[in-house]
């Protein structure tokens, strides 16, 4: 890794010259551009490589009786010790450079959190990862160790094996419906707005010619298979992060799996889950489909926006058997509590006036009032958050259901509930509605959930629910 | 839900809101103030702005001074239990908060210039997730209790 990682960061200094060259390139010649941008990338090469050959020659770690030591640094040392009991998740990942040469990264988080995983191996031989893995990761003691090897014959017995695995339709279906060709078009924009100064002048007179000489509707047809495009690239782009996922459950420890070019395993602590949400996204529902995301204390990574998958997309008919097979500790409600009637008018009134806001000063500009037809959608927005609005509990479950654009379903369990909160402003009062907000722990702090306008008599049972004293 | 938490907050909380309120306005009208001097002799701008500014500051502190704390004072409960912290405050929108005694993560009392002039502080009450404070009571009780509500949270404990 080391030639990779020196190539990496030398490619990071570079970037800064290689846009003040472009700038220049009108007034140096080209060939002394590029003289320039190489005598510069060999510099930092030069510093850089002994650099990393020294911090990885100074990196070594041990595993040795239920702990791991590590010790980094070539100038300020660094050592430190984690103890397997508190060792929350280890993770494993697996680039392309990293599979080609046979190597593995180690990620290990520990109870405390924060943003950051407490230790992280860039390179470690496969082999060597799983050897960790399964050392931090083990049975505790023998007995553990003898029970946990009885449970897994007995489920071997009864034949039944826990695995969920995403088949490629419904991938595709994931990728196509994951919304994230909104975000590509807007980044391919992006990217053309901030290249145009570099695109020369005859290419404009080109294009101008083109577009003058043709009709409107060519241009709308660019601007479609732009979408088109984008919507693809992202559906495949979705499909090669969450290729081949598969989840089972072992004991208490949820394993995930996922990844064709990047592999990631995930293994999961059922006591760190704090919530379970049910995500259906707007192009989701049409199919009857949803993803499910799990709210996880001290876990997640960056790079995932600390969001945890669960699974990237199921059909809603079979999620009360995927719980009853993987996750046994939660249920999803028969029914919900509906929110009264006298909310609906409150919806409304939450749709209607950002769409106010903007209508009213555009009827003073030509065409404006069309603008008026944002009416509609606003009322159908206003009524389905309505309809959506939901709460239920249970002996030891709290399931909210709420949508803002996407709809929600969340499932907590009481013992994972941080606070709850009850509210009212005047109009709520006049109105005998409430709000109800709930915390949960998660990564990296806390998130809290809201139903607005539920009965005030419903407010009054999920308080008496959390509360001994009521 | 229809017991209310009966403790209230020490009454020389109005005081020190007071002070504070006014303190605050007294720097926010810094702003007008300057525009107004500068208005008057170095530039030459409509000097109308300035006094409706220094309005709107008025009128702010007087709701920030004098009404909100009344109306805070009026609504601010709580109670504390041996399994759950029941808090209810608010001035327009008025929050019922309950915190089981086991999520109780940690407490900490603290107190500002302000509230040191009148012998107050706050409660602050951290969960694994969220955070709630207790404004103004006296200081006595305020050690007080975060040495109940500690002691409380480390009986009910169990992990999380």
């Amino acid at each position: 890794m080391i030639p990779l990682a020196s190539l990496r960061s030398t490619a990071i200094f570079l970037v800064p010259i290689f846009f003040v060259m472009l700038q220049n390139l009108g007034e140096t010649p080209l060939l002394r551009s590029i003289l320039i941008l190489a005598g510069s990338a060999l510099a930092v090469l030069i510093v850089i490589v002994p650099l990393q050959i020294l911090s990885w020659a100074f990196y070594t770690y041990r595993y040795e009786a239920g702990y791991l030591h590590i010790k980094s640094g070539v100038i300020f040392k660094k050592e430190r010790s984690i103890k397997r009991e508190r060792v929350q998740t280890v993770n494993i990942s697996r680039g392309i450079v990293q599979r080609l040469l046979g190597l593995a990264g180690l990620q290990v988080e520990t109870a405390g959190g924060g943003a950051e995983s407490e230790l992280s191996l860039t390179a470690v031989a496969l082999e060597e990862a799983y050897n960790i893995k399964r050392g931090l990761e083990g049975p505790v003691s023998a007995a553990v160790a003898a029970g946990e090897e009885q449970a897994a014959t007995s489920a071997k017995k009864t034949g039944r094996e826990e695995i969920y695995r995403i088949s490629a339709s419904e991938l595709f279906l994931a990728g196509a419906t994951s919304g994230g060709f909104f975000v590509l078009f807007s980044l391919i924009g992006l990217i053309f707005s901030q290249a145009l100064p570099f695109i020369p002048d005859t290419f404009w007179e080109f294009v101008y010619d083109q577009v003058t000489s043709t009709t409107a509707g060519t241009v709308v047809l660019v601007v479609l298979v732009l979408l088109i495009i984008s919507w693809l690239l992202s559906a495949l782009a979705f499909m090669v992060q969450y290729a081949n996922f598969t989840l089972h459950r072992e004991q208490d420890r949820l394993h995930i799996s996922w990844g064709l070019i990047e592999q990631k395993q995930l293994a999961l602590n059922i006591k760190r889950l704090q919530a379970l949400v049910l995500h259906e996204g707007l192009l989701r529902q049409p199919f009857g489909r949803c993803a499910l995301v799990v709210e996880v204390a001290g876990g997640g990574s960056r790079d995932q926006n600390y969001i945890t998958v669960l699974f990237p997309l199921l059909k809603k008919s079979e999620i009360p058997d995927f719980l009853a097979r993987i996750l046994p500790e939660y249920r999803l409600p028969p029914a919900f509590v509906p929110l009264p009637r006298r909310a609906l008018r409150r919806y409304f009134l939450r749709a209607f006036l950002p769409a106010l806001l903007l209508i009213i000063p555009l009827q003073w500009v030509p065409y404006g009032w069309l603008s008026s037809l944002l009416l509609i959608p606003a009322l159908f927005w206003g009524y389905s958050r309505y309809r959506a609005g939901g709460t239920c509990v249970d002996e030891k479950q709290l399931t909210l259901r709420f949508r803002f654009i996407n709809r929600f379903q969340v499932l907590i369990r009481r013992n994972c509930l941080q606070a709850l909160q009850i509210s009212a402003n005047p109009f709520q009062r006049f109105r005998r509605l409430r709000t109800l907000t709930t915390w949960v722990l998660s990564s990296p702090s806390g998130k809290s959930f809201q139903v607005t306008d539920i009965d005030i008599e419903e407010a009054g049972r999920l308080w008496s629910w959390y509360s001994p004293y009521f | 839900m229809e017991i209310e938490p009966r403790e209230r907050l020490d009454p020389r909380a109005l005081q020190a809101w007071f002070f504070s309120g006014l303190i605050w306005g007294l720097i926010v009208v810094f702003i007008p103030l300057a525009y107004l001097f500068l208005a008057r002799f170095i530039f030459d701008l409509p000097e109308l702005y300035g006094w409706i500014a220094i309005g709107l500051v008025a009128i702010y502190t007087l709701w920030e001074a004098v009404i909100a704390p009344r109306i805070k004072l009026h609504f601010w409960r709580y109670e504390i239990r041996n399994d759950e912290i029941d808090i209810r405050h608010g001035v327009i929108i008025i929050r019922r908060t309950l915190i089981p005694m086991v999520r109780v993560q940690h407490v900490d009392t603290e107190h500002g210039p302000v509230m040191r002039i009148f012998d107050l502080a706050t409660l602050r009450i951290s969960t694994a997730a969220s955070e709630h404070r207790i404004p103004a009571l006296s200081r006595g009780k305020a050690a007080l209790l975060r040495g109940e509500i500690s002691a409380l949270a480390r009986v009910s404990d169990e992990d999380v």
